[in-house]
């Protein structure tokens, strides 16, 4: 449980406190050691007696960054191998002290960015809102010729640029050979579901044309650039090459997915952990920050294997700031991009150190589960996507980073309430963005996807006491006791939602709450359970302490500032059988007879 | 800036960002992500300074974690841990990611491009008899039938080559002339006994014609056959820190018939293989057997006849699509027909990958040599794609020299065992790392191609 209490003399400083508040540092071995000596060990305040993050803030204008292309290899070699060597041996997570996110709200929550933007999660869109996501137009205009600006024949992924008669560029990608729709379907649904839950994509399109629509832009000099690097003047013949790797409708059109350029010169991808440099809004690291980490939860969701830093981008925008873009989604769902996924993407790094070194020492005899898993390619427009066998505990990218690693139960509760947040039909209306060629695919991959969204919120709300939107409703204030004193600063209603009743984790009659209320520097507590009331997600507690046990009102009035914050922790028992989980904490703020009790903070 | 007017930008700033309220309390979306303030430039520093002042002026959480008892306790495993990680991983790391970095190739890519494709092709491997030591290699083949293949190792070890190759569908023809240079062959004495305290070493110079022709009537099966001279001088190695056997006190090179006089053969060689194996799917599997024969007739005053016969069974049991156990047996027998015999050159011989890999090349000899050889191979990676896959392997060999083949049993066996790691593609092998471990010691090595 979190706790109030503080050494005397500390009554407000983060105990975690930076290492340069020690004055006589000046190495950070030696800050380590004073750390330990007279800075450490202290426990971290009550989140309401932290600063909050505040929205926005990196949206500022900076000076235009340069490019920024990294050798990816560098980085995943180093993440597979060191970072699964630290983990592996992390004390850190031995002890479970766990760094929790840092660019959170009070409410356990994060603020709109250049990251992030609650959408669905705090107004439910509609299913035509999910259905446009992101887009503006219908797509590429092709009421005139689509001149080809560039193309790329190397990669396992070939595909070429276009711009359409409104001027607009796209980036026009295609499914293989046998697997009409596979990646051009997932990626837009993908995109579609990835912005409803808030974050950043570009406008992608599912686009069907004619290669006579087409026409190479001699003007602007398109060009290729070929396996050897070297460029050369684009031709008709080269885009005939391109098309040539995916089948054709029967109709002789082409499908595939358009992405549109986002505004703003692409400053390269993002990493997972660490800041940008010459972003001076970049102020959290990346592996700290909760939507990333809630991210990950996403991607289990949407099977986004392929969820790296290359399938990112910092795109410089109006007026002049860094907004961080998720790009890329045909390697998600049951598509691996250029053919269906297989069982073990999701279960299983690209290099998954421990696993390989369990196969190495035991002769090959150390088997992961997908190893024997069957599976066949449920409809070649869908690929392969597990229903049944997804286990949000375990889903992993297909490439380790610090974000994903370094998620803590809360940060996940976080991203999997953004996956709950999606109804049915929301993700009926997304899928069908996908344009998929028949109803059982678009049926069995709702239906897969629904599936998958309830594991997840099953899993991940059971770990934690998922109430919300806490509300003190009543308090007790002017109750007298038979005595004739006042009384009962501690009876008061405690209105809130329980997200696990209202995405359906569990139901109102399997559901009892267990709260404790305490106030340490009265040093008096409180405690009580009351079964959930059914037929609603909305709830209230009744916080009546006995006689014996309340607090005079002149105690609390005396008391003023941070100290007069009381904590009130909830756990939801589960009369199911259902795993204990953690409680929430309700931060408890007395303002005064006249203002009473009201909630300043929550903790998951 | 004066207060007044920061104070103002800031106003102006929350009026046009109203996400700069405190969070948890504004979690409406923002149409206005981004601001409405319009930024200006300070050309001179090329900073928003209005933005700067704002950015300078937020109180927020901090975006990094400070350090807390774990970070001490953990101090010290990372002081040692950092410079291993730098040396292990992050410099493998940087290497392999500019090896393979998407970009314009090299100078020296563009340059083996290059001539490969005008026919001169280089190439590095170790095959130029035993203790070779890595070789460089060119073999042009522009002007196809016709061949040159040169190469020099890393211990002067010389093959030069030339030749002329006809293939068709089913058959093949080829005539070459070729002069080798061993030159540091090791030699232990004869017997499955021999010390290895009395390993010397000498220099072969070998000179060879040959005309072979080959048919495969059969999918699996191939006949083939062939005829050559071959000329051999023997003498000391060619680097001089090298013990010679002429040198040595432990063998009398005069009683080893090939060491101290130039001996010339007419080769007749005939080999019958049927091979069953295929790969799939990154295993080999089924059934490979040979025979070769080879009569080796004195010339030009040589007074030797003798006859080699040399036997390989190999088997392919795949357990299941990860785990696979390989077999092999190796079974030469070495038969002095007439005057002088096998020059010991011609010996069998054990050790090397060939039939014990404990064991360096050639470290037993004697007329006849039986191999027994045994691979456990499974699978330990393999990338996303299914394009490549990474396999252990343990191996445990085992075999001995004779006289003769009914002497084996009372011949001292050496066996041997290792492990190692093998990477390869769903159709063949890419190349194979190893250790191997025996009563003499360690030996190891990385190979572009495995016996079997």
């Amino acid at each position: 449980m979190a706790v109030l209490s503080r050494g005397p003399g500390d009554r407000t400083a983060p105990v975690g406190m930076s290492l340069t508040e020690c004055p006589a540092a000046a190495a950070r071995a030696v800050l380590l050691i004073v750390t330990a000596a007279g800075c450490g060990g202290a426990r971290q305040v009550p989140l309401p007696l932290r600063p909050q993050p505040i929205a926005y803030a990196d949206t500022l204008p900076i000076p235009e960054p340069g490019g920024f292309e990294p050798l990816e290899t560098r980085y995943v070699v180093n993440d597979a191998v060191s970072g699964e060597v630290s983990r592996g041996i992390s004390l850190r997570r031995a002890v479970g002290e766990n760094h929790e996110a840092l660019n959170v709200t009070h409410f356990d929550d994060v603020v709109n960015s250049a990251w992030f933007e609650h959408r669905n999660d705090s107004r439910r869109m509609t299913p035509e809102e999910i259905f446009r996501g992101p887009t503006t137009t219908e797509g590429p205009d092709t009421t005139a010729l689509l001149a080809v600006i560039a193309a790329k024949v190397q990669g396992i992924s070939p595909g070429f640029t276009v711009r359409d008669a409104r001027g607009d560029r796209y980036v026009v990608k295609f499914d293989p050979k046998g697997f009409l729709y596979l990646s051009s379907a997932a990626g837009v649904i993908s995109n579609r579901l990835l912005y409803a839950a808030g974050y950043h994509v570009p406008e992608d399109y599912i686009f069907a044309f004619r290669s006579g629509q087409l026409h190479i832009d001699s003007e602007e000099g398109a060009t290729v650039i070929d396996d050897d690097f070297v460029e050369r003047p684009l031709t008709l013949e080269m885009v005939r090459d391109v098309l040539a790797l995916t089948d054709p409708l029967p109709g002789g059109h082409y499908v595939a997915v358009a992405s549109k350029y986002v505004p703003g010169p692409d400053k390269g991808p993002f990493r997972f952990d660490g800041t940008r440099r010459d972003d001076p809004n970049d102020h959290y690291d990346h592996q700290h920050r909760r939507e990333l980490r809630g991210l990950s939860v996403v991607s289990s969701w949407l099977n986004h294997v392929d969820m790296r830093f290359a399938n990112t981008m910092d795109a410089y925008v109006a007026p002049g700031y860094l907004r961080h873009y998720l790009i890329d989604f045909a390697a998600t769902l049951g598509s691996g991009t250029i053919r269906p996924h297989e069982p073990r993407e999701g279960t299983e790094y690209n290099f998954d150190l421990w696993p390989t070194v369990g196969r190495l020492f035991t002769l090959g005899f150390y088997h992961v589960g997908w190893e024997s898993q069957e599976w066949g390619v449920i409809d070649p427009s869908i690929g392969w996507m597990s229903a049944e066998e997804f286990d949000p505990a375990t889903w992993k990218a297909n490439w380790p980073n610090n974000a994903f690693t370094d998620m803590t139960i809360r940060d996940a509760y976080w991203g999997a309430k953004l996956v709950g947040s999606f109804s049915d039909e929301q993700i009926r209306a997304a899928v069908a963005a996908g344009r998929l060629p028949n109803a059982f695919a678009s049926d069995t991959l709702t239906r897969i996807l629904i599936h998958r969204r309830n594991r997840i919120v099953e899993h991940w709300y059971a770990r934690v006491a998922p109430v919300e939107n806490l509300k003190v409703e009543v308090d007790g204030r002017g109750a007298q006791g038979d005595d004739g004193a006042a009384v009962a600063l501690s009876s008061f209603v405690l209105a809130f939602d329980d997200y696990g009743i209202r995405d359906g984790a569990w139901t109102a009659g399997e559901a009892t709450y267990e709260w404790e209320l305490q106030h340490d520097a009265l040093d008096r507590r409180w405690a009580g359970r009351q079964g959930a009331v059914e037929g609603s997600f909305h709830q209230r507690l009744s916080v009546l302490a006995g006689a014996e046990d309340r607090p005079g009102r002149a105690g609390f009035a005396e008391l003023e500032g941070a100290d007069s914050i009381a904590t009130m922790t909830i756990r939801v028992l589960r009369h199911d059988g259902g795993k204990s989980n953690r409680p929430a904490t309700a931060y408890l703020s007395w303002g005064g007879d006249a203002a009473g009790y009201r909630v300043v903070g929550l903790e998951h | 800036m004066s207060i007044g007017s920061r104070a103002a930008l800031v106003a102006l700033w929350l009026v046009g960002a109203p996400g700069l309220v405190p969070a948890g309390a504004a979690q409406e979306p923002s149409p206005v992500s981004g601001g409405a303030v319009s930024p200006t430039l300070d050309q001179e520093t090329g900073r928003y300074a209005e933005a700067d002042s704002i950015r300078a002026s937020y109180v927020r959480p901090p975006g990094s974690h400070a350090a807390d008892w774990v970070d001490v306790v953990e101090f010290p495993l990372k002081a040692i841990g950092y410079p291993l990680d730098v040396v292990l991983v992050k410099l493998p790391g940087w290497l392999v990611a500019n090896v393979t970095a998407p970009r314009p190739p090299s100078f020296l890519v563009r340059a083996y491009r290059g001539m490969t494709g005008w026919g001169l092709k280089p190439t590095i491997r170790t095959t130029i008899g035993p203790r070779s030591g890595a070789a460089f290699e060119f073999l042009f083949s522009r002007y196809h039938p016709f061949y040159i293949h040169t190469a020099v190792s890393l211990r002067l070890s010389q093959r030069h080559r030339a030749g002329v190759l006809f293939a068709g569908g089913r058959s093949w023809l080829s005539a070459e002339v070729k002069w080798e240079r061993q030159a540091e062959s090791p030699f232990y004495g004869i017997g499955s006994s021999s010390e290895e305290v009395d390993r010397a070493f000498y220099r072969r110079d070998w000179a060879d014609v040959s005309l072979q022709t080959g048919v495969a009537p059969l999918s699996g099966l191939a006949l083939n056959a062939g005829i050559g001279y071959e000329n051999d001088l023997l003498d000391d190695p060619v680097r001089g820190g090298a013990e010679s056997i002429f040198d040595s006190t432990d063998f009398d090179t005069g009683l080893l018939f090939g060491a101290e006089e130039r001996t010339e053969f007419v080769r007749y060689a005939l080999r019958a293989t049927l091979d069953l194996s295929r790969w799939r799917d990154f295993q080999q599997r089924g059934v490979l057997i040979g025979v070769t024969g080879a009569y080796y007739e004195g010339a030009n005053g040589t007074d030797s006849q003798f006859h080699k016969i040399t036997g390989v069974v190999q088997g392919y049991l795949p357990i299941n699509g990860r785990q696979s156990l390989a077999l092999r047996g190796v079974a030469e027998v070495t038969r002095d027909d007439e005057g002088n015999g096998a020059t010991f050159f011609h010996l069998a011989s054990l050790g090397g990958s060939r039939s014990a890999l404990g064991f360096p090349t050639g470290r037993f000899r004697d007329r006849d040599m039986l191999a027994l050889m045994s691979e456990w191979r499974y699978e330990i990676w393999r990338d996303i794609h299914s394009v490549t896959r990474a396999e252990g392997f343990v191996f445990l060999h085992d075999g001995t020299v004779a006289e003769r083949l009914n002497e084996l049993g009372d011949a001292d066996w050496h066996p041997s065992y290792g492990f190692g790691m093998r990477l390869a593609r769903p159709e063949g092998l890419i190349g194979v790392a190893y250790l191997g471990f025996s009563s003499e010691g360690v030996t190891a090595g990385i190979r572009g191609a495995w016996r079997y």
